[in-house]
């Protein structure tokens, strides 16, 4: 059979017996070529991937491909490190650690131990006998000097660092450490930014500088040294970070109307001096971060010998008792790793030690119980077909 | 008018060209699955011509010539088990008189404003009746390329296939072989329409009768298969099942009775095939895994006859293609080869699931494709993992806090200075942001040069960032310089990132050594693969044989006895390399068709009853 339509044809047809009509004398033999639309002859339903493939079409599609330009990063190509937390990576990471932590624990450990440091804890020691040290540290008339002795175990090599410890003090609450207006203290026209300062910021007279709790409860106990009976010079210069003297506190601002209230919450500034030159405010303003802290007040040049007999006078000012804080006077020694601290020299020693024991651990498991890297038999299809 | 060249063996092979006018035009559709024309010779008799599919041509033949039917019919048979699609064809001569009143419903019907389908097809009923038969055609439809490998891959990966046409029993048996859905190796439950007892009640045309006497047969069989498909779970190393159902029998199993038995038994089964099944019926296979089973379903069709089993699944796929774009525009995913499924579904499902970062490479996704149940059984989005996860952060979280507050208790350097918590702050942050890029890193199984990019840029951005910010605001100034100019900056930035991921390396080496994923073995058969950026081998068919393949292949050499279940119509490598070998083009072997092969070993099977 043809047809003139010009119909296309798409698939060949194989039929295997001639057709016969009954009532004809027509006999068709050979091929019988039948025009084939797909759905229209056959009705497929199948959904298998039934779309007939015809070799027309396939070389249409060639010519207009419609594939995405190539590029390695969008087909996730790109050259890569596979890196694979192998048995071998493991030991190897662990040794390396080990080699270059313990030493550096070592080096850190031997600096902390050659700093000397003398903790001498003087709040308990000098209320004078008074029963109420609240009523006694408020008093305007009690008297608050006390001497100490302090005995050098160690040889100190000056610098040595005068430092005096708080606990229990929360310089870091939030509200203490808001309390303070830094534009006031840089700027001498900024006097009247006292917005966060409340409630120390302004009195009848005008604005408080520097304003705020910080500035208000700066610290004013007062340490005096002598060695038999030799005084010992403290030196109060350069006790703050140069950053803060030069950048922070303003050379043309001076203090008004500071601790003029009521309620006195600690020493007074002298009016004469900017505040660029208060040095114990500016170590005081720089809040610490947790509850026990020491802050520096100064240094003595000299060295101190070994079992020589430190005697020290201390102004017990600062009133702690109130809210169950405790005060010490610390001296201390510097290194290159700074004062006296053993955690990170103990750290690095401990990760180190650590670190070596489980490679040596893992390299016996190695040993012990090998597991051969990519071994197929592993595969959770292929062990369960074993089992079986 | 059409012009047929035909040949006649009375006037001695002389070929001449016939005028044929076309009166009428029944188009095909899917519920009355034929179609046909009403055409007049030029010596003015009026014939109709009908063609369809098998059983709607039988129901309306003249009763007569019961020998021509008898014989047709068994050449169907044939031709269906040689994998082919038949139709037949019959005729009927018509008065003038008869068309005339006919053409004239016909005319009304076509041009009705409301249910023209329905009209039309009643009038075509009203003429296509008492035909006469003569004879049947027999097509081979070959399945797209790359189809049988791809269900087999899938089948790899852990989905179950199933397999709904509208293609009579054989057709869609010898379909399933092709794609390796079935082999001999299986066992075989078939509930079918067209045994003895059901033709019996059929002809004696009692509907009631009829439709209650197919109830009861469905049930019993669905009965007895459930049985012995349970029976033959218990046994150890029991054979696969397979079921094979087709539409009417589909019709009476998918009623709420019975429908629960149903889904028991095609869910214990690997793989399903159902013939003669109506788009209807498609739809409500989908629904009642969808809703029964609680299974995530994926239809994936390409006619028109599809759309409703594409949206009754969870996601519906479409190929585009010659038939048309009907399936594309309903579906959620479009794609224009069957094959391009193993891709969407090995790699990019895959990878949507994982959503980290690639830990395997696309090839080796679609290499191993048993990979893809890890997806399936949700290894990696359990409680478990975010369990691991929230301990780490703690543990670090602890580490960045003490480490750097218990160290900063005194004087950083030679100048005994004390810092402040803007400085304990500033060094505590930094080693967060130092711990968090590296842990990313160690995260990533493949690290590109955009990786050490983005870790390397964002730490550098932090520095960069503190130390203008530092220049900027008060409360933070200066600090990242005073910091940088102490050792201890440097001896902590060292040691708390290190101790911070120790706690990760441990667990991750630990866990890969000796409770290995799936994926990480893979990942170490592939360690030393250079880097294969050819982008053929991404949608190639894959055709290299693995040496478990190759053995077996040589195995399968051995003179294969014949099952009359080939596939040979639709994707027969021996058809292919037949043709090959003569055109001297070297076609490759096909693994799924010599594990095929291999399975038809030494099997003698008995032919199956229809």
């Amino acid at each position: 059979m043809y047809y003139g339509h010009g119909l296309q044809m798409n698939i060949a047809a194989l039929c295997s017996f001639p057709l016969q009509l009954h009532r004809g004398s027509i006999r068709l033999e050979g091929v019988v070529v039948v025009e084939m639309e797909g759905k229209e002859t056959h009705g497929r339903h199948g959904s298998v991937g039934g779309a007939s493939t015809s070799s027309s079409s396939s070389s249409t599609t060639k010519k207009q491909s419609k594939r995405p330009k190539y590029s390695r990063f969008s087909q996730q190509e790109l050259p890569a490190c596979k890196f694979i937390v192998t048995p071998a990576v493991v030991i190897t990471t662990f040794v390396a650690i080990a080699i270059v932590f313990i030493p550096l624990g070592l080096a850190s450990l031997f600096a902390s131990d050659n700093v000397v440091e003398i903790v001498h804890r003087y709040d308990d020691l000098c209320l004078q006998g008074s029963s109420n040290a609240v009523q006694h540290i408020q008093s305007k008339n009690s008297n608050k000097t006390c001497a100490g002795k302090l005995t050098v175990s160690k040889e100190m090599k000056g610098p040595i660092f005068i430092y005096y410890q708080l606990d229990n003090f929360y310089q870091n609450h939030r509200r203490y450490v808001k309390s303070r207006s830094d534009k006031q203290l840089k700027y001498k026209a900024d006097a009247d930014d006292t917005g966060s300062c409340s409630p120390e910021a302004n009195t009848d007279e005008g604005p408080i500088v520097p304003c705020g709790l910080v500035a208000w409860s700066l610290f004013n106990d007062t340490y005096k040294f002598a060695v038999q009976n030799k005084a010992v010079d403290v030196s109060k210069k350069n006790i703050a970070w140069e950053s803060d003297r030069n950048h922070k506190f303003g050379s043309d601002v001076y203090p008004q109307n500071f601790q003029s209230g009521g309620l006195i919450g600690g020493a007074n500034l002298e009016t004469s001096k900017p505040l660029s030159e208060q040095e114990d405010l500016i170590v005081w303003m720089r809040t610490a971060a947790l509850p026990t802290f020491r802050k520096l007040y100064g240094r003595i040049e000299g060295d101190l010998g070994v079992n020589d007999n430190l005697e020290v006078v201390v102004e017990n000012n600062y009133n702690t008792y109130s809210f169950g804080g405790k005060k010490w006077l610390v001296l201390s020694t510097t290194s290159w790793i700074g004062g006296k601290n053993e955690f990170i020299g103990i750290a690095y020693l401990t990760i180190g030690g650590l670190c070596l024991f489980l490679a040596i651990s893992f390299i016996l498991i190695y040993v012990l119980r090998p597991r051969q890297l990519g071994d197929p038999s592993y595969l959770s299809w292929n062990k369960q077909s074993q089992v079986q | 008018m059409i012009y047929v060249r035909e040949s006649h063996a009375e006037k001695m092979g002389t070929i001449t060209d016939v005028p044929y006018e076309i009166l009428n035009v029944l188009e095909f559709n899917s519920t009355r699955k034929r179609q046909s024309v009403v055409c007049r010779y030029a010596d003015g008799r009026l014939v109709l011509y009908c063609k369809g599919a098998d059983t709607v041509i039988y129901e309306r033949l003249a009763a007569e010539s019961d020998e021509l039917k008898k014989i047709t019919r068994e050449h169907l048979e044939q031709f269906g088990s040689a994998g082919l699609r038949t139709l037949c064809l019959a005729y009927k001569d018509l008065h003038p008189e008869t068309y005339e009143s006919w053409n004239e419903k016909f005319i009304q019907a076509k041009s009705s404003l409301r249910d023209r389908e329905k009209k039309l097809d009643e009038v075509a009923e009203l003429i296509e009746k008492d035909l006469i038969l003569i004879g049947a055609t027999a097509i081979e439809d070959k399945l797209q390329e790359g189809v049988p490998t791809c269900i087999e891959t899938l089948a790899r990966a852990g989905i179950k296939i199933w397999v709904l046409t509208g293609d009579k029993m054989e057709t869609a048996i010898n379909i399933a072989y092709a794609c390796n859905l079935i082999n001999n190796d299986m066992k075989q439950f078939i509930i079918s329409s067209e045994t003895d007892a059901i033709r019996e009640v059929e002809e004696k045309g009692d509907q009631v009768e009829i439709a209650r006497f197919m109830k009861e047969e469905v049930k019993g069989e669905l009965k007895r298969c459930l049985e012995e498909a349970q029976h033959s779970l218990c046994t150890v190393s029991g054979p696969k099942l397979t079921l094979v159902i087709d539409g009417k029998c589909l019709m009476y199993a998918l009623d709420p009775s019975l429908r629960v038995m149903l889904l028991n038994l095609s869910l214990n089964c690997s793989s399903v095939v159902c013939c003669r099944v109506s788009p209807l019926q498609k739809a409500q296979v989908t629904s009642l895994v969808k809703k029964g089973a609680r299974k995530i379903t994926l239809s994936i069709g390409d006619g028109a006859n599809d759309v409703s089993m594409i949206q009754a699944a969870h996601i519906g796929v479409g190929i585009s293609g010659l038939e048309g774009m009907q399936a594309v525009m309903a579906s959620d995913f479009a794609i224009a080869q069957f094959r391009f499924l193993t891709d969407l579904l090995l790699v990019h499902g895959r990878l949507s699931y994982l959503r980290i970062c690639k830990d395997v490479s696309t090839a080796l996704s679609k290499k191993y494709p048993e990979l893809y149940k890890e997806g399936i059984r949700n290894m990696f989005f359990k409680w478990r993992v975010v369990w691991t996860w929230a301990f780490f952060s703690v543990y670090q979280s602890l580490i960045f806090y003490h480490f750097v507050t218990i160290s900063g208790t005194s004087g950083k350097n030679l100048s005994g200075r004390m810092f402040g918590l803007w400085d304990v702050s500033t060094m505590a942050f930094t080693c967060v942001v130092i711990t968090v890029n590296l842990r990313l890193l160690l995260m990533c199984n493949s690290i590109t040069r955009w990786h050490y990019i983005s870790v390397g840029g964002s730490i550098l951005a932090w520095f960069v960032f503190i130390l203008i910010y530092s220049l900027l605001r008060e409360n933070v100034y200066f600090v990242i310089y005073v910091l940088m100019g102490t050792f201890y900056f440097y001896l902590t930035i060292i040691l708390v990132p290190i101790v911070a991921l120790l706690g990760d390396f441990i667990y991750q080496g630990v866990e890969r050594w000796f409770f290995p994923y799936d994926y990480q073995i893979v990942q170490e058969m592939h360690r030393n693969d250079p880097e294969d950026n050819s982008r053929a081998g991404l949608l190639e068919i894959g055709n290299r044989l693995t040496p478990q393949e190759e053995r077996s292949y040589a195995i399968a050499q051995l003179p294969r006895e014949l099952s009359k279940h080939t596939g040979f119509a639709f994707d027969s490598p021996g058809y292919e390399s037949f043709f090959a070998a003569q055109l001297g083009v070297h076609a490759p072997q096909k693994a799924w068709d010599v594990a095929r092969r291999a399975s038809m070993r030494g099997k003698p099977k008995p032919s199956k009853k229809h």
